[in-house]
């Protein structure tokens, strides 16, 4: 091969091939933005991803599993790699960690052939089909895919650094476990669940849940004191096996309870039960998860009607802009908000945008899933599940009509292992 | 990533193994697969003594040499996929130590590029390739210089060759060809990757990292064409379809072809792995028969989670995904854990 080829960096000579893989990007990203668009094959489609969690990594492979190479496929992700949130809140109680959790995007690169651009999206052009990145790149599209999860609105007083959410994993997961982990017997660890839909409907549960067993069984604090307030009117999912493991926990639930602010200096938080006076709990450890709407470039782009993004469900495209697609937690569609599920969207709208570049119209009766095991201690952990259909009637997916959904287990340590196999092959079809 | 490529744990999980049918997947025929094409067509030309090679997207590797015919050009013929990509290279005095590799880059109907595509039977005319009998550094035939800057047989440019409007092909650049991760057209088995001057495929240890790449963990690519191992149709490059022997996966799509077992069966791999292949203890579903697929997911309680979900699905939804499911390749691995069940849950 010819040495010209060759660039230095940080004085080691990298052949262009090696550069590229030293970059993460594909070769079109790596020359100037200009050129990069004149030497992308005009006969080629581009497809665009935004996001590179449960739901965007997703789509990212499936469109170039299925697509080859007859699609060009970009994942813009600004981080160099993923926390999942699911299992996270076994970093809690020490069972898992944060790099336990971390997923990269190599096999994106090197087995499928996305195009990995670590930057963020500044701005969308809707009418050219360009997006603009933070590195000042302009890269154009033939179908855009959205997958930016959720975005917190805080109560007023929330500070995240002081009080944490954990609702998005990594450095926030880290500090409520440090907060824990200081914690003394007698003390009181209160937390907030926001206002249904949010990210993970029985995610807050167990956390109350592994928590508690936590303190109580693994610390063995006999005094420890546990609230958790619910904004919604009771437990939303598996009601009768968290009440359950609260009454054995002594988890004190408070339902219908609104958070009006957080004195994040002080860890008290105040909030009104179903509108009433308002009350205060001064709180040791204070976990506030906050209210959630769609990502914030569903809103610059102007893509929402009010804190989703409404999406046609056969193929994911925005009922409000063309050659858009939201897929993922900031869809509308009134399916759940959680990576399973992220991951199963995100299959039914590579292969609508891979028929739509192919003149083939989508599949009219697609079926997505959601699946979630719940540790709710150390040694035991329950599931729930579903399957969505498509209403032709109302063009919104729903519950399989004929199967009774939802269906709840009770915990028990053989769903605690079930729980590995299934995170553990989630995460591959997502991320390897 | 602690479950993440995980081999099989027995011994770990006691209960969950009962075939843990999770996405729901079941029985068919195989009648509707996505593949490519099966059509060929031929490229000919003539070359001055030369082995011809050919590497495709799906990993297949072609190969024959011209004709010794008396003249001083030699006439070829290689039959290859109608509408597969693929990259050729040329070798003169092959077997020589004074060998001259060289990629080719095709011109046509307004593109440059050495990823093609044959719509029909091709003729490449001469292709003028350079040849040094006497290993002096020059063309014998052109008198121009051979640059070879490395000295690993490849010389360093591709030979640009200009077929004008044709329509029995394409000529394609990709941003990302993973024949060509570099885009400079000299395919990556061709590369000399940790620069010792021996190309990649002469090389027996091409990262140099002191162990052979034939026994190299993290030698994911074991005939180098750039083609993962997984994916790759011809992974040991001996011009033989690996898919006809049954042992290598699936194809990466080129023309685009739906299936509605398909989009289903792809409902099951956030439970049973990509394509079937599980990567934890939860039984791998690909390859299985449609029967037992179909089976499996009626077979559970919905007090069990694939009960749970098989009750989602339509029968012949059911018969759909398993027909897909069951024409894709199955682990080389057992998963034989269907024998204890999970009762508890």
């Amino acid at each position: 091969m010819s040495q010209q080829n060759k660039q230095n960096i940080q004085g080691k000579t990298l052949s262009r091939r090696q550069l590229f893989k030293y970059l993460g990007i594909g070769v079109t990203a790596a020359v100037a933005p200009s050129l990069a668009m004149q030497t992308r094959a005009a006969t080629l489609p581009h497809v665009i991803v935004v996001g590179g969690g449960f739901a965007g990594a997703t789509a990212a492979k499936y469109l170039k599993m299925w697509g080859g190479l007859g699609v060009e496929v970009t994942l813009i992700e600004p981080n160099s790699g993923y926390v999942s949130p699911i299992l996270s809140n076994l970093v809690l109680n020490g069972q898992k960690s944060i790099a336990n959790l971390t997923f990269g995007y190599q096999s994106h690169q090197q087995t499928y052939g996305v195009n990995m651009m670590h930057a963020m999206v500044e701005s969308i052009d809707k009418a050219a089909h360009t997006v603009t990145l933070s590195t000042g790149q302009t890269l154009s599209y033939d179908r855009l895919v959205l997958a930016p999860g959720i975005e917190f609105i805080a109560a007023t007083g929330h500070d995240f650094d002081k009080v944490p959410h954990a609702w998005k994993a990594g450095v926030q997961t880290e500090l409520l476990k440090s907060q824990l982990d200081a914690m003394g017997d007698g003390e009181h660890f209160v937390m907030t669940i926001p206002k249904a839909p949010y990210r993970c409907p029985p995610g807050p549960y167990e956390r109350a849940c592994v928590v508690a067993d936590f303190l109580k069984n693994a610390k063995g604090f006999g005094n420890t004191q546990i609230t958790v307030l619910d904004e919604n009117a009771d437990i939303t999912v598996e009601a009768a096996t968290f009440h359950a493991k609260f009454d054995e926990y002594g988890v004190h639930y408070v339902a219908n309870a609104a958070v009006t602010e957080v004195d994040s200096d002080n860890r008290i938080v105040s909030y009104q039960v179903s509108g009433g006076a308002t009350q205060s709990i001064d709180a040791d450890v204070l976990n506030v998860i906050p209210n959630q709407k769609a990502g914030q470039i569903i809103f610059d782009a102007g893509l929402n009607s009010g804190n989703w993004a409404p999406v046609n469900p056969l193929t994911y495209e925005s009922t409000l802009q063309e050659a858009i697609h939201i897929i993922g937690d900031s869809q509308g569609t009134g399916q759940p908000k959680a990576g399973h599920i992220g991951n199963s969207e995100a299959k039914v709208c590579a292969d609508a945008v891979l028929r739509s570049l192919n003149g083939l119209a989508p599949d009219p009766a697609p079926k997505t899933n959601s699946a979630c095991y719940s540790p709710v201690s150390r040694t035991e952990a329950t599931w729930l599940t579903a399957v969505y259909e498509y209403n032709s009637g109302t063009g919104q997916m729903q519950p399989v009509s004929t199967a009774s959904y939802p269906y709840a287990s009770g915990p028990s340590s053989s769903n605690y292992s079930a729980m590995f196999s299934w995170a553990g092959n989630l995460f591959s079809d997502t991320f390897a | 990533m602690t479950n993440l490529n995980a081999r099989k744990w027995p011994a770990i999980l006691t209960v969950s193994s009962l075939g843990l049918l999770l996405a729901a997947c079941g029985g068919g025929s195989s009648s509707d697969i996505t593949t490519l094409s099966a059509d060929t067509a031929t490229v000919s030309g003539t070359v001055p003594g030369t082995l011809i090679e050919a590497f495709c997207a799906d990993g297949r590797y072609f190969s024959t040499h011209s004709e010794q015919n008396g003249t001083a050009e030699h006439p070829f013929e290689l039959e290859l996929p109608v509408g597969l990509a693929c990259r050729l290279v040329m070798t003169t005095n092959e077997r020589a130590q004074n060998r001259i590799i060289t990629a080719i880059q095709l011109q046509a109907n307004g593109e440059t590029g050495g990823n093609f595509a044959l719509n029909s039977a091709l003729n490449l005319g001469y292709v003028p390739l350079a040849k040094d009998d006497d290993g002096d550094g020059v063309d014998d035939i052109s008198g121009q210089n051979v640059i070879d800057s490395n000295g690993d047989g490849v010389v360093d440019d591709p030979l640009a060759h200009d077929l004008g409007n044709n329509t029995a092909l394409m000529v394609r650049q990709l941003s990302n060809d993973p024949l060509d991760t570099d885009g400079d057209d000299i395919p990556d088995y061709y590369e000399d990757d940790d620069h010792d001057g021996v190309n990649n495929h002469e090389d027996d240890d091409d990262d140099n990292d002191g162990t052979p790449d034939s026994s190299d963990e993290d030698n994911h690519d074991h005939d180098g064409d750039g083609i993962d191992d997984d994916y790759d149709r011809d992974s040991d490059n001996d011009g033989s379809d690996d898919n006809s022997s049954g042992s290598s996966p699936y194809t990466p799509v080129e023309n685009y072809a739906v299936t509605r077992g398909r989009l289903l069966a792809s409902q099951c791999a956030q439970c049973h792995g990509t394509n079937g292949h599980s990567t934890t203890s939860w039984d791998s579903i690909a390859g299985e028969s449609a029967g037992e697929i179909v089976e499996e997911m009626n077979e559970y309680p919905t007090s069990h989670i694939m009960g749970a979900q098989g009750i989602g699905y339509t029968q012949s939804e059911i018969e759909d995904l398993a027909a897909y499911l069951s024409s894709l390749a199955s682990d080389s691995e057992s998963d034989g854990y269907d024998e204890e069940d999970e009762s508890d849950d």
